[in-house]
């Protein structure tokens, strides 16, 4: 799994320790990025609106399986690698 | 006059030190074929730095066999080549966090993001510090997660 934090309250883009705050707030082990303007989250979202939090699904290999959409955990169960 | 020749036959019979410049061996003796001595006895499973490589291995790779941490950016090269990364690069090493990375790393090839297509690698800054790619996840799925503060 790997958090997308696009902005800050004062629509910032993270900084490390806003990154690192976010990890601790929510006991986060997985990485946290700093998503500038949107930049990767906008890549699976159609339309100009993004409703957060987005979840996108990849497979192994990077590949999209769900985008835009909520992931239920039988999507995960279904594309974890063999 | 019978014990001083019975001195000089110990003498004889006992041990005596070799000639100067050594014993008359096959095996050191120069010659045009190579010896044991000429390459030198050489231990394939010598690691001098104890970083994990063989010091063949260091070879084949450009590292350095008496430096644990060629390229000094804080893995030791064993670890480097464990984690699928460059131990010759210093912006180049395993994550601060722990999340591995596969193999396979560098092989993706984007192709969009729609499903069923590969989505394009990214490299964004981490709680750590690090830049982290995502296709250094490339060995399993992913679940991306968008999010802010307000």
């Amino acid at each position: 799994m790997i958090t997308l934090l696009a902005q800050t309250n004062s629509q910032q883009t993270p900084t490390q320790a806003d990154l690192q705050l976010w990890a601790d707030t929510y006991s986060l082990n997985h990485p946290v990025v700093a998503d500038p303007n949107f930049g990767v989250t906008g890549r699976f979202i159609d339309g100009n609106t993004i409703a957060l939090p987005s979840m996108t699904l990849l497979s192994a290999g990077a590949q999209v399986v769900s985008r835009d959409s909520w992931v239920t955990g039988s999507q995960v169960a279904a594309n974890l690698p063999n | 006059m019978r014990s001083a020749v019975f001195g000089v036959f110990a003498l004889a019979l006992g041990g005596c030190s070799p000639p100067p410049g050594g014993v008359d061996d096959p095996v050191t003796q120069d010659s045009d074929t190579a010896t044991a001595t000429d390459t030198g006895s050489v231990d394939p499973n010598l690691d001098s730095d104890g970083d994990g490589l063989t010091d063949a291995e260091e070879a084949t790779l450009g590292t350095d066999p008496q430096v644990a941490d060629t390229d000094l950016d804080g893995w030791d090269d064993g670890d480097e080549v464990d984690g699928h990364t460059d131990p010759n690069s210093a912006t180049d090493h395993p994550y601060t966090g722990g999340w591995a990375m596969g193999a396979c790393r560098d092989d993706l090839v984007a192709s969009g993001n729609g499903v069923g297509q590969v989505t394009a690698d990214f490299a964004l800054l981490d709680q750590h510090g690090d830049t982290v790619r995502l296709h250094d996840f490339c060995d399993r799925e992913v679940l991306l997660v968008g999010a802010a503060f307000w």
